[in-house]
């Protein structure tokens, strides 16, 4: 079996990262986080041991980064060349820096990088792929997307912390669709301009309202809105869904069409129960693949480079329009 | 001035420049509201000739022919036409109503507001979409205070390509293109909803028939608005929606196109009716205008911030 470690468990896709390698028929052998506390009461969840850091990155064939953001440089480095593979949660890092740092060092060392970005796993957002490249759909014009998510410090409150995240809104989901939009045009926005502003949460001390506007070498424009608007009682995290516009036509594409909802009668009790193929177990297929093989994942850390960069430039586009 | 024989009697007379479907549907429209429209006036005396035939209404040999008949002149030409009609209709004694916007410059709309000013009578803008019902609850919902103060809206606005219109629309020089002629619709909600804007971004997508818009607003109070505006939809897939979201709750209105064949204009017709009406009640010292001058003013010179915006790159101050 695949020796798989998680280093770092503070974000909230750990524990599902957990699950979709227990439906690919992968215990992971271990846990490690810079908070013991954090580790222990992880570990007493899932089950999963804690292990010192160093032994469980010397018994793993690949290890997955789920920490802060912050700290997702010092631990892919720390791995980098002592596991076949790592997988890096999104984004990479806070700054271009420390981004660029952990893709170098991967590199250098020859371990394949991974970025968690599960819609490159999405079954539509596939096909539409295939059919766009295909010229099957006309000429792109305009991509109208929305990632909107509940307030995640809510669950994990780091990811309201500016120094572990790097700012809010802006930071956590923008990358999602940023890299969907690539990935489709095959290109990276010339352009990139974004407002945000903390009204939707004003007691955080980052920003839950985010809009992203991008323009591409080939003439698309592009939204993006991955503002912290969804209630805390939605049935899922958020929202995900994109409006193609073509020369041809417009395709529709709800992210999370695939459920089955369920509504309590007397109580406002709503749930979703994703079905079909998975995007988040073929993500940890790819990443299992990559740990045994070294093959090179669907999304790369130079994809996910690609994406954190156009976080961070509508993080700096919003900077400076604060100050205007 | 004597309304004629037959008319409701409740708002004057009023007489319609320009012969295209926004014409046609503010004669049914005014009629709805109780209101006489009785001549007509345009370019071409052989377009000008059948519209009236077809509506019952007198031919108009020009505008200040047709403005020394009427109460009211509703101007519904290009907007690049704006500022000679509404001039011309102003001098010769008429209140002045003309379509959204104001006009093509923010130069030519002052030039407007002072010829109606010199002449001592009424202008307005006919913005509609402030008198669809579903924007009115959402309005009323905000004033009211019912959800928070607004820290995000989404305005969108999805249409076919206007290409059958004569061609004006599709001639950015005339029109504006779709971020002044299409967006100002949701400009001027964004300004009513989330108060006087600081700047603007745009970015504008597709051929001059299908332009495809996307833009960002922030306001002075703090709140910021996506607002998106096409005439690259397919026909039959049309789409308007608003959204609000405040720190503590959210509205949403999404109206989409009934199938292709089915749609029944009788609602459009209400809408543009309970404007017209309003319109005709406020130019002649009835009624607060809903959207004054002010407001329409605004709302052009945010549709033509973006349009820079779209042109430069850069973000617009207003």
């Amino acid at each position: 079996m695949t020796a798989v470690g998680f280093l770092g468990v503070r974000h909230v896709h750990a524990e599902d990262y957990v699950r979709a390698l227990r439906a690919l028929g992968t215990e992971p052998v271990g846990v490690w986080d810079a908070d013991p506390e954090v580790a222990a009461a992880w570990a007493a969840r899932t089950g999963v041991p804690v292990v010192p850091r160093e032994e469980l990155v010397e018994r793993c064939d690949g290890v997955v980064v789920t920490s802060t953001t912050r700290e997702h440089r010092d631990l892919v480095e720390g791995a980098a060349g002592r596991v076949r593979a790592v997988l890096v949660d999104k984004p990479l890092a806070t700054d271009e820096h420390d981004a660029q740092s952990l893709v170098t060092a991967c590199a250098r060392t020859g371990t394949v990088l991974q970025t968690a970005l599960p819609l490159r796993y999405q079954h539509d957002a596939d096909a539409v792929r295939r059919a766009l490249a295909s010229g099957e759909l006309g000429t792109v014009r305009h991509l109208r997307g929305i990632n909107q998510s509940v307030d995640p410090s809510r669950h994990a409150p780091w990811f309201a912390d500016p120094h572990e995240a790097g700012g809010g809104a802006v930071m956590d989901h923008v990358v999602h669709l940023a890299d969907l939009y690539s990935w489709w045009l095959g290109e990276q926005p010339a352009d990139v301009a974004a407002v945000t502003s903390a009204g939707l949460a004003p007691h955080l001390p980052v920003d839950s309202v985010c809009l992203v506007t991008l323009r591409y070498p080939s003439g698309v424009v592009a939204s993006i809105d991955a503002s912290w608007s969804r209630p805390d009682h939605d049935p899922v995290f958020g929202t995900c869904a994109v409006t193609i516009t073509t020369s041809t036509g417009v395709v529709d594409l709800d992210l999370m069409t695939a459920r089955v909802e369920q509504t309590g009668r007397r109580a406002p009790d709503v749930r979703w129960h994703l079905v079909g193929d998975d995007p988040v177990v073929a993500m940890l297929d790819d990443f299992l693949s990559s740990a045994r093989t070294g093959s090179t994942p669907r999304a790369t850390g130079a994809d996910g480079l690609a994406a954190t960069r156009t976080a961070l430039r509508a993080r700096g586009a919003a900077r400076l329009r604060a100050g205007s | 001035m004597t309304p004629r024989p037959g008319a409701a009697g409740t708002g004057g007379t009023v007489g319609i420049v320009g012969t295209g479907a926004m014409a046609a549907l503010h004669v049914r429209a005014w009629r709805r509201a109780g209101h006489e429209p009785v001549a007509v006036a345009g370019r071409s005396s052989a377009a000008v000739e059948q519209f009236a035939s077809r509506h019952g209404l007198r031919p108009s040999a020009d505008v200040v022919a047709l403005a020394r008949s009427v109460d009211v002149v509703d101007v519904c030409t290009p907007t690049d036409t704006h500022l000679a009609v509404g001039a011309a209709a102003a001098g010769a004694g008429a209140h002045v109503l003309v379509e959204k916007p104001l006009a093509r410059t923010l130069a030519e709309a002052d030039e407007l507001v002072a010829a109606c000013a010199r002449a001592g009578v009424g202008l307005l803008v006919a913005h509609v979409a402030r008198f669809v019902p579903a924007y009115r609850q959402v309005l009323d919902l905000v004033r009211g205070g019912a959800v928070g103060p607004p820290a995000l809206v989404s305005l969108r606005r999805l249409g076919a390509s206007p290409r059958s219109a004569g061609g004006w629309l599709a001639d950015p020089a005339r029109s504006g293109g779709v971020l002044l002629d299409l967006m100002v619709h949701d400009g001027d909600l964004a300004l009513a909803i989330c108060g006087p804007a600081l700047d603007v971004h745009a970015a504008v997508a597709g051929p001059p028939a299908a332009q495809h818009a996307t833009a960002t607003v922030r306001h002075l109070g703090g709140a910021v608005s996506q607002l998106e505006a096409s005439w690259s939809r397919p026909a039959g897939r049309e789409l308007t929606s608003v959204e609000v979201w405040s720190a503590t709750a959210e509205l949403r209105h999404v109206q989409r196109a009934v199938a292709r064949g089915l749609a029944d204009d009788g609602p459009l017709v209400a809408v543009y009716a309970a404007e017209l009406g309003h319109l005709g009640r406020a130019l002649t010292g009835r009624d607060r205008a809903e959207v004054g001058l002010a407001d329409a003013r605004a709302a052009l010179a945010l549709g033509l911030a973006a349009t820079r915006s779209a042109a430069s790159g850069l973000v617009e101050p207003l």
